[in-house]
């Protein structure tokens, strides 16, 4: 029925799913990352409904081992993360030729929609969360007040709670492919369909023009929050400091900027990369044209450093113990600048060879 | 300067709670040669472990320097173990697979000090003790009084502001004694802090006591 090895597509109590090495790899990480996120979970939440950093009770020491457990388990669970991410894009690569129509990660994707998309789009979420997770517990560690603990700790359960979903997200991809002949990016993307606005699915320069603006206006927000935290020799209280709305409205803008990006990658950018006017596939993209990956890993780094920014300073407590973490929030800030203008440079240097 | 203020430590063995000190406050100042006496079981040794951060305090307060350390996580007080306090302990408590000069050198590997650098400030220490023909020797190949030496080096590689030292010269004759009489003294006139413990009566290091502090039942006497 299907041109592949036998072994390849397997029926277990009536379920079809296709199995190779990389499936299986994968199926086991996510397995060690969720049995991580859980055990994670379960003891964050255990210690923060008990910590109390006033307390010499014997117990709270033990719930201070149990953090530096927690610290330990969540950095290999960070690494793992890292690897993942890679892996799960590799792994939906492998299964191109297991799968009827598809030509790339496009048709792989198709093929289970939306969960495809939901698990890609956790594959770099939770790296980013991990990373929030991995810089507010650094940043704890410099004062001995801990002044972030019962929020780094409350913070590890939405985590948990989103490993297990992807994990339950990715099984059934994986467990649930229909036998089935699939639509591939030529048929998804490059014909113009009613109902969606030419503006999203045509060749414009829109979006392009969009995201340079947006990432200009990132780049000199964060200028002006180096300058203005170098002057003030981190004494002084910048007026964004725990401003919860600060923190909500960068979010959403940081968050829109980047939804610009994929809308400039796929109106524009592929089709002139490619070089072929009227393909729209991110996907072929990032297979085909490698320094693609780069400027994109660079622009989603810098983009994520640049919310974990606000999500620290806007944070309760953040004002009491600024002096100490001052020096280590402009260098968050300086790396988020580096890898946006970075990125820029990479996309801007091929844009104008492209042109 | 080193400030207790009403510490007390419990220890719970089964369903015994065991109070090993009770109450005790008292203030060492810096250079001060602090003797502290009294009988097995009495708080000597936890007091020191207290002190040296080793141990947590079931109540009370303690201030280091003008700082409250009572309430500091273990990341802080490893550091501040590391880079203020050298203990010098009764079983010598050196690494047996480990030779006299990486035993000496063991606590500047959090550090970060180079190889080259750490043998060769283990070196210096161990002449001043007599010990550099030994440098090569396995732990397990040296006299109990080698040992001491050589823990008491290793206490001092830090270049530590506070020593402490839990009953020294117990397992060592009397002239290995001497030796480390004789590099307390000298860390004394260098206006270190010296808070050693003994349980009867040394007369070879009293003309180095500033004062004595009695223990008895955990409490100071």
């Amino acid at each position: 029925m299907f041109p592949l090895p036998l072994w390849e597509r397997v029926r277990v109590r009536g379920i079809q799913m296709i199995i190779n090495n990389l499936i299986v790899t994968y199926l086991v990480c996510s397995f060690i990352s969720l049995f991580i996120g859980l055990v994670a979970a379960f003891n964050g939440f255990y210690v923060w409904k008990k910590w109390d950093i006033n307390s010499q009770a014997d117990e709270q020491y033990l719930l201070e081992k149990r953090v530096y457990l927690l610290i330990t388990i969540l950095s290999v669970g960070f690494f793992l993360r890292l690897l993942m991410a890679p892996l799960w894009f590799f792994t939906m690569h492998s299964m191109i030729i297991s799968i009827p129509g598809a030509m790339c990660l496009a048709g792989v994707h198709n093929a289970n929609a939306p969960l495809s998309y939901i698990a890609s789009a956790l594959k770099l979420v939770l790296p980013a969360l991990y990373g929030y997770w991995l810089i507010l517990n650094f940043l704890d560690r410099q004062s001995e007040i801990q002044p972030f603990m019962k929020q780094k700790l409350l913070f590890i359960a939405p985590v948990g709670i989103l490993i297990l979903l992807e994990a339950i997200i990715d099984t059934s991809f994986f467990f649930s492919n229909p036998p089935r002949q699939v639509s591939c990016c030529t048929s998804l993307f490059d014909v113009p369909r009613e109902n969606i606005p030419s503006m999203v699915s045509q060749s414009t320069w829109i979006w392009v023009i969009v995201f340079y603006m947006l990432i200009l206006f990132i780049l000199l927000t964060i200028l002006y929050l180096f300058i203005i935290q170098k002057r003030s020799e981190y004494s002084g209280h910048g007026w964004w400091f725990e401003n919860k709305m600060v923190m909500v409205s960068e979010t959403l803008v940081t968050t829109f900027a980047f939804a610009v990006f994929i809308l400039a990658l796929h109106t524009k950018i592929s089709p002139l990369f490619l070089g072929l006017p009227f393909h729209h596939c991110i996907f072929c993209l990032c297979q085909e044209v490698w320094d693609t990956l780069i400027f994109f890993v660079m622009i989603f780094i810098g983009l994520t450093l640049f919310i974990i920014y606000f999500w620290v300073v806007c944070s309760e407590n953040y004002k009491n113990v600024n002096p100490i973490f001052s020096n280590n929030m402009v260098k968050l800030l300086k790396w988020s600048g580096f890898m946006l203008a970075g990125g820029l440079a990479v996309l801007s240097i091929h844009m104008v060879i492209a042109v | 300067m080193i400030k207790f203020d009403n510490i007390t430590k419990s220890y719970r063995s089964g369903k015994v709670k065991i109070k090993a000190l009770d109450d005790v406050s008292l203030a060492i100042k810096q250079g001060e040669f602090v003797l502290l006496n009294g009988p097995s079981g009495s708080g000597k040794t936890t007091f020191l472990n207290i002190t040296g951060c080793l141990t947590r305090i079931t109540s009370g307060r303690i201030w280091l320097a003008d700082r409250e350390i009572s309430h500091f996580p273990d990341h802080f007080l490893s550091a501040i173990r590391r880079e203020k306090f050298g203990f010098i302990f009764q079983q010598f408590n050196l690494i047996s697979g480990y030779t006299t000069w990486e035993n000496v050198s063991i606590p500047l590997l959090p550090m970060g000090v180079s190889d080259k650098m750490r043998k060769k400030r283990a070196m210096n220490l161990l002449e001043e003790l007599n010990l550099e023909t030994r440098a090569d020797f396995y732990a397990n190949e040296l006299s109990g009084g080698e040992q001491q030496r050589a823990a008491v080096a290793r206490a001092l590689i830090n270049d530590p502001e506070i020593i402490l030292a839990d009953e020294p010269l117990s397992n060592i004759d009397s002239e290995n004694a001497k030796t480390v009489i004789a590099v307390l003294e000298k860390l004394k006139t260098k206006g270190k802090t010296i808070i050693i413990s003994f349980h009867d009566s040394q007369p070879l290091i009293t003309k180095l006591i500033d004062r004595t502090v009695y223990f008895d039942s955990g409490r100071i006497s």
